[in-house]
């Protein structure tokens, strides 16, 4: 039973990283750019959600749709101002891009807020329940059927709408898109607004049970990338897959061990898979 | 003797580069602020370590972004050797560089057949993780780190032996020394065959070894050196603030300011680690000594306040991190306007 | 044909599941030029891969100079003396010419300097001296191919592949290169090489060996292999119409 307690929890905690994951994986396939800022928008969602309920009593349920349309703005935004100039450049300027906008975007939410840990202690979902002889935690349930239905939506978006078709083709090989007559240029802006307003939507979620910090963020998108690379980089598919594998090695380790521990498995895993396949469990070339 | 000081070595004529050299030996003799030679001797214990950075990512095109490791096994292995053992620098320093070495090369041997993105995030998660290991080791102190006991030297040599100075200037020299170490092993490198394979390999690296270069060893050697050279300044940073932790030798943020630093100045070039140490690692000192002790007034305090009081909340630096919100403004800038780096106008572009 | 310095026994090699080479065989004799012809996708390129250990077989061997080479990395294969240029051109890009083909001889050992007069040597073999300074990226794309012919001669092969003496270069350009590669046969270098030009491969060659979807489909003097039936129904038939 508690082999099936840690699998479940484990699965639950898996639906987050992948929506984190598939976010991360989406940019990534689309224009070969690892956004190292991407647990930075879940972060700045959490924020916004804790004030809301804090401020105005709004509950997190209801404030999670309003933050992925504002962080899809936001990631939009990110993508003119400052990815559109180093689409071009070496991988290690995309890289300074990106990390540098963790650091600027951390150190921020460190300024205005400190760095303590803030909570939303009630709400809507708050409470426990038992079945089947497993325990769940109302927030954590909901929170990972919410992900698994954005991840879903997001499944359908791009395999299914016109702009979804569009992202897809630029991925396959840009030149060709341009030449069928699609806008590149705003593909990629779009690809940033979706991924954050994903991944915002997983932050909006969390916030009814994590603690929130300005590393809240962080916590989650470094082990996304496990995630990202064991489904082989620009596999959404292949991400999904990749972060409900390490929500149940993270859990099952952490459980087996100590939780301190819980993000060494994640690693060592990383590396298990890149040396055996260098180009992830499910990549291609 | 005047075509010798005219001679450039990669840009610099040596007349400018003795020039530097003595105002860098003579500076601390004018500033004598304990302040003032602290950002110097953190500039040239950074500059080392870019120039040492570069080896493998400058020369080679191996872009690692777990370094800190080294750094930290270095400022590590002097501690637990010293609070521990009880066993002198000088006796640590060789200990340190064998257990660096030994990583370098459980680190280099399977990671360097990974390209791209998958290799910068190897080097970052096995950093991270050591990063985890050590901050639960009770051994090593956990997360509170290791402190030194104090030792009041008896003269000059007895300070020298344990490694603990009460003034900053011998600090000084000692960081002074370890850049110009730093320069002189890049520079032999890098006219070495040696480094000409490293180039060859970061220009193209199947070419590089149709041509019978061994790709893996030439790597394998260029990360051992680099390491190596990261781990000496760890051991210098430790006996410097006699104390070590986790998230400060062993973090990404220490990762990415080594290589930052080496790629800001001109990724590949002999000068630019120096610059770009120069020019960030004061900002961000001079941040940093503004903004503590500033941070006096409680958050929960400003709800009655007013504005007024959220304004001196935040005009007194509020929750803190300035230092590094500069820092990360000013690499996301660098990314942006300049990707190339600053030595990148001056490098041969055709 | 004089003795075997390259012999390759049954090579094969797949990706997924189609065969890149399946059981190639042939040899190159000592001094000899030898051609290697096929439409594109007949594994050309994968068997230069297969013999200069970028590629490790699935099946079959390697022997060079009586050793059996099968599995050897690319760089040790260069210490026995094979070479090769690519066929999507690899030149050093922000490196000059000389040190372009320094990196070649200095892998022969010998410090900086002999290695700069052996650079030179070789440049000016092919006719490149007058570039030594120039960065390789500056350079058209014949006078890339000759800087990795250079480059490669600069480690003193005794077997040098080239992939495409011709592929690419503008037309005036190929007498000189066709004479080049005569030139490195006297210097006593033995040559395989990939071709597409037929009048290039029937001027240069000693032998020639077709390959067609992986496989040796025919191999003789140039005269035969451009009378054989399936040969001309292959691939020969087919140049003719496109030109």
């Amino acid at each position: 039973m508690i082999y099936g307690q840690v699998l479940v929890d484990g699965l639950i905690v898996g639906l987050i990283f992948a929506l984190v994951a598939m976010g991360l994986s989406l940019i990534y396939g689309v224009m070969n750019i690892v956004n190292f800022a991407h647990g930075e928008f879940m972060m700045l969602a959490m924020y916004f959600c804790f004030f809301l309920w804090i401020l105005a009593g709004i509950d997190p349920l209801l404030s999670t749709p309003i933050a992925a349309v504002l962080m899809y703005f936001v990631g939009v935004a990110v993508y003119r101002v400052l990815i559109r100039q180093v689409l071009q450049a070496t991988m290690v300027a995309q890289i300074f891009a990106t990390f540098g906008l963790l650091l600027f975007m951390q150190a921020s939410a460190h300024f205005l807020w400190k760095s303590d840990a803030r909570t939303i202690p009630q709400s809507w979902v708050s409470g426990q329940f038992q079945l089947g002889g497993l325990f769940f935690n109302g927030p954590e349930v909901v929170a990972g059927a919410g992900a698994l239905m954005t991840a879903a939506a997001l499944y359908w978006f791009i395999h299914r709408t016109e702009t979804g078709l569009a992202l897809q083709a630029v991925a396959e090989d840009a030149q060709a898109a341009r030449l069928m007559g699609i806008d590149s240029d705003r593909v990629f802006g779009i690809a940033w607004g979706v991924s954050c307003a994903a991944v915002a939507i997983g932050g909006g979620l969390l916030s009814t049970y994590y603690a929130i910090t300005p590393l809240s963020g962080a916590r989650w998108a470094l082990p996304a990338f496990v995630a990202v690379a064991i489904g082989g980089f620009g596999s959404i598919s292949g991400a999904f897959l990749g972060g409900l594998i390490i929500g149940v090695v993270q859990t099952a380790g952490g459980f087996f061990t100590s939780p301190n521990y819980k993000h060494l498995f994640v690693f060592a895993l990383y590396l298990l898979v890149v040396f055996w396949r260098p180009y992830g469990l499910l990549g291609r070339r | 003797m005047r075509a010798w000081l005219g001679h450039r070595v990669e840009g610099l004529p040596v007349a400018a580069i003795a020039a530097l050299g003595i105002a860098l030996a003579v500076y601390p003799l004018v500033a004598t602020l304990p302040f003032w030679r602290h950002v110097v001797i953190m500039s040239m214990l950074y500059g080392a370590m870019g120039v040492a950075w570069n080896i493998l990512g400058g020369l080679a095109g191996q872009v690692s972004f777990g370094h800190a490791l080294y750094f930290g096994v270095g400022a590590y292995a002097a501690a637990y050797c010293y609070k521990v053992l009880g066993l002198a620098p000088l006796v640590s320093i060789p200990i340190a560089l064998a257990v660096s070495c030994v990583a370098a090369v459980l680190v280099g041997l399977p990671t360097f057949r990974l390209r791209g993105h998958y290799f910068v995030l190897a080097s970052v998660f096995i950093m991270e993780g050591i990063h985890i290991v050590v901050s639960n080791w009770d051994r090593f102190g956990a997360a509170i780190g290791l402190e030194y006991p104090v030792y009041k030297a008896k003269g000059f040599a007895d300070a020298l032996w344990h490694g603990q100075f009460q003034d900053k200037l011998p600090y000084y020299y000692l960081a002074f020394l370890l850049l110009g170490l730093a320069l002189v092993v890049f520079r032999a490198i890098q006219r070495s065959p040696f480094g000409m394979f490293l180039v060859a390999i970061r220009e193209e690296q199947d070419a590089a070894q149709s041509l019978g270069v061994n790709v893996a060893r030439c790597k394998l050697y260029a990360l051992v050196a680099s390491a190596a050279i990261t781990t000496l300044c760890g051991t210098f940073y430790a006996q410097y603030v006699l104390y070590v932790e986790p998230s400060s030798t062993m973090s990404l943020v220490i990762s990415l300011e080594i290589c930052f630093i080496a790629i800001l100045g001109g990724i590949g070039t002999l000068w630019g680690p120096v610059l770009g140490a120069f020019v960030i690692v004061p900002v961000t000192e001079l941040l940093r000594a503004y903004l503590s002790g500033r941070i006096a007034l409680d958050m929960s305090a400003l709800a009655d306040g007013g504005i007024a009081a959220w304004l001196e909340y935040y005009a007194r630096g509020g929750g803190g991190n300035l230092d590094i919100l500069a820092y990360g403004l000013m690499i996301m800038l660098i990314a942006r306007f300049q990707p190339a780096g600053v030595l990148g106008f001056l490098r041969r572009i055709d | 044909m004089a003795e075997a310095l390259l012999t390759a026994e049954g090579l094969t090699k797949r990706f997924g599941g189609v065969y890149a080479n399946r059981e190639v065989s042939f040899e190159v004799g000592r001094g000899e030029i030898v051609g290697l012809i096929g439409p594109n996708g007949a594994g050309k390129t994968t068997l230069f891969n297969l013999v200069t250990g970028f590629v490790r077989p699935d099946s079959g061997r390697v022997r060079f100079a009586g050793a059996d080479v099968t599995r050897l990395r690319p760089d040790r294969l260069c210490h026995l003396g094979v070479a090769r240029t690519f066929q999507i051109l690899k030149p050093f890009p922000r490196l000059t010419v000389e040190e372009n083909v320094m990196i070649g001889a200095l892998a022969r050992g010998g410090g900086m300097s002999r290695a700069r007069e052996a650079a030179r040597r070789c440049l000016a073999l092919v006719g490149l001296e007058h570039k030594s300074g120039v960065l390789a990226r500056g350079l058209s794309t014949g006078q890339r191919k000759r800087l990795e012919m250079a480059r490669a001669l600069a480690t003193q092969p005794q077997l040098l592949l080239l992939d495409e003496i011709t592929g690419g270069v503008d037309q005036p350009s190929i007498p000189g290169l066709i004479e080049l590669v005569g030139r490195l046969r006297a210097e006593g270098v033995t040559l395989l090489v990939i071709e597409h030009n037929m009048r290039v491969i029937m001027g240069l060659a000693d032998r020639v060996v077709f390959l067609h979807l992986g496989e040796k489909l025919a191999e003789g003097t140039p005269q035969a292999i451009a009378s054989h039936p399936e040969v001309i129904a292959l691939y020969l038939g087919r140049q003719h119409e496109r030109s």
